[in-house]
């Protein structure tokens, strides 16, 4: 009942008219975003943050989450229609996505895509619900050595499991956490690398980092890469009424959203592992449940449902981390932490006590973004792919400016634009080399958190580092943290040995 | 891929070191707690072992030999890309900033392969505008003039 309740308080914070007008600006925004290909969601929210300076911060962040699933469900509209992902999340909408537009279906297998995200999406909304405030809950009891192998685990996690090379994704965590260290020290007031320059007193700003390592380096890839325009989409393929599946495309998938929602979710809030991977486990699971599965790959609707499902999901399963315990597990929610702490709101279970207008009216917007997303594809895709026809040096060059004067205007500085073409031009040397850059994004948002949870643990402890293995919980998520360093060791030293049998 | 991981690996390893030795300038303990040079310390540690390992594996024979990562090309699209930038933020204390950044978009359109110089200069002179009504006069960011007063 009390659920219900803040829920009703949520939505009129989120039906507020200027909340309303936020939200689709945000989801409009974020639908482009995600669209152009390269861009997702943690560069779309980096890349859009400007937009909310000045706002009321529930506003603000009404918008980013607009964003976040907007580009969420836009990644996989040239997925199918041009058979070029927008972001990792949408790959495996390529696989259905784009045969099913060859076979003059893609006006379906855009709708069901918005279905299917929409579904995903909203069901999603009702457990984060009851499940965020719950969590909470258990949250308070958390201690410091809690939330640094929390911290730990998020952090190994995402660094073994994003990118083909665990080794380079730890190298990007590391190098993050000496980032995270630049500036004057907390206690001691020392100044710490920062070679006299005043402007790094305050430390490394990871907004600035998220706009040079996620946009910059982006475009700079794209741009290389995409010398001419290759959008040639038939108009027939858009017409309103080839957006509806048929009924036999919903009986065929209705099963597949609802499993992909279930893993999506479960995925999305474990740290690390975020939306790609549960695009890619729900693909496997719908091709091996489907009673035809040699139809997968070559224009299946439920190959597209089932992914599509999964991506929305885990976006909401990742906010329950981010929101209950303060701590992100992707490069999206990193970037969103950094938005709560520019507003002045430090994400944790404290904030459901303190700020519960703020908790509740970004949950009833949830429920209004995802009517929004799928109104808006619905009505407005033919505009999108009319914006992608645009050439893209002119697009690539219009999001430049956007980003170069957006990071101007987060400190009014000039030295933030130096930063952001540094990290850009790092980003763009990382993604050559395959080096992941949201571990070292994330690491330079929880290196500070992690430093301090790290002291006060050990003045608990005096000075022991045992106290982390010796309290139940934070024992657990050190051991899978471990887990999670061991791993990819073992894999690659088995692989070595096999080799060596081998040759 | 082979060279380029050496180099990289080569270049986080010596940044390693450098880490490592200026932050045992820095407290390592402070009143029987990490102090400010600990966390630094053990990221350098990290960075030299990682380094360490990845710069080993290429010495290795499952290194393979995938084409490096960079051509010509891509170097020299990105030299020129820094090039630009470096101009627009010298050219932002004379020009201001919104007109060195037009610039820099008319740059950017026409490297990375427009053809029309018609939608060339149309987007280098409507997106500062367009951008001066959003940041400067909706959100009210104060964005540095120049010589022409805007």
């Amino acid at each position: 009942m009390e659920t219900l309740s803040n829920l009703l308080v949520g939505l009129s914070v989120a039906a507020d008219p200027i909340n309303l007008l936020y939200v689709t600006v945000g989801v409009i925004a974020g639908m482009i975003i995600g669209a152009l290909p390269g861009l997702g969601p943690s560069a779309g929210i980096a890349i859009l943050l400007p937009l909310t300076f000045g706002v009321q911060p529930v506003a603000g962040i009404i918008m980013l989450a607009g964003i976040y699933y907007g580009a969420m469900y836009g990644g996989s509209i040239t997925s199918i229609l041009i058979n070029v992902p927008g972001d990792s999340a949408s790959v495996m909408t390529t696989l259905d996505g784009y045969p099913m537009a060859l076979a003059g279906r893609g006006g379906a297998a855009l709708g069901m895509s918005a279905f299917a995200s929409f579904i995903g999406g909203t069901i999603c909304v009702v457990v984060f619900m009851y499940l965020a405030p719950a969590l909470a809950k258990v949250a308070l009891s958390f201690g410091p050595p809690e939330y640094f192998a929390l911290m730990a685990l998020g952090l190994t996690t995402l660094a073994g499991m994003t990118g083909k090379y665990p080794l380079k994704g730890f190298l990007a965590a590391v190098v993050g956490l000496f980032l995270s260290v630049v500036g004057l020290d907390l206690v001691t007031g020392l100044p710490r690398y920062t070679f006299g320059w005043r402007q790094l007193f305050g430390g490394v700003d990871f907004i600035t980092a998220a706009m040079g390592l996620f946009g910059i380096a982006e475009i700079l890839a794209t741009a290389e890469e995409a010398q001419t325009n290759t959008f040639v989409v038939p108009k027939s393929e858009l017409r309103w009424r080839k957006l509806f599946p048929t009924l036999k495309d919903w009986a065929v998938s209705a099963w597949h959203i609802l499993h992909g929602t279930a893993v999506g979710f479960f995925i999305g809030i474990l740290p690390g592992a975020g939306a790609t991977i549960a695009s890619f486990i729900s693909y496997g699971i719908a091709k091996s449940t489907s009673r035809h599965p040699e139809k997968f790959g070559k224009g299946a609707i439920e190959g597209v449902a089932a992914p599509e499902a999964a991506n929305n999901a885990a976006s909401v399963g990742a906010m329950v981390p981010l929101l209950t315990l303060g701590v992100p597990g992707s490069a999206s929610t990193a970037v969103m932490m950094g938005a709560l702490l520019m507003f002045n709101l430090r994400p944790g279970p404290l904030l459901f006590e303190r700020n519960p207008e703020f908790v509740w009216g970004l949950i009833g917007s949830m429920y209004i973004g995802n009517v929004m997303l799928i109104v808006l594809s619905l009505v407005a895709i033919p505009v999108f792919v009319r914006i992608l026809q645009v050439p893209r040096p002119l697009l690539n060059s219009v999001v430049m400016a956007f980003i170069l004067l957006g990071t101007y205007s987060l400190n009014n500085s000039m030295f933030d634009v130096v930063m952001a073409v540094f990290f850009g031009l790092v980003g763009y040397a990382m993604k050559k080399m395959e080096i992941p850059a949201a571990p070292l994004v994330l690491a330079l948002v929880l290196g500070n958190l992690l430093e301090n949870s790290l002291r006060q643990s050990l003045i608990l402890s005096n000075g022991s580092p045992a106290i982390f293995f010796t309290r139940p919980i934070s024992a657990s998520l050190m051991a899978v943290a471990l887990a999670a360093v061991a791993w990819p060791a073992f894999k690659g030293l088995r692989g070595l040995a096999r080799a060596r049998a081998t040759a | 891929m082979r060279r380029a991981d050496r180099i990289m690996s080569i270049l986080t390893l010596l940044l390693g070191i450098y880490v490592l030795v200026t932050a045992l300038g820095l407290q390592y303990r402070l009143d029987d707690l990490p102090g400010p040079g600990f966390v630094p310390f053990w990221s350098g540690v990290a960075m030299i072992a990682l380094s360490l390992i990845i710069l080993a594996g290429t010495f290795t024979r499952r290194a393979g030999g995938s084409p490096g990562p960079f051509s010509r090309e891509s170097v020299r699209n990105m030299a020129a890309s820094l090039g630009g930038c470096v101009a627009m933020v010298g050219l932002t204390r004379i020009l201001g900033f919104l007109v060195a950044l037009g610039l820099l978009v008319g740059f950017f359109a026409r490297l990375w392969g427009t053809r029309s110089w018609a939608a060339t200069i149309l987007i280098a002179t409507l997106l500062p505008v367009i951008l001066y009504f959003l940041f400067g006069m909706a959100l009210g960011v104060s964005i540095p003039k120049g010589v022409l007063g805007f």
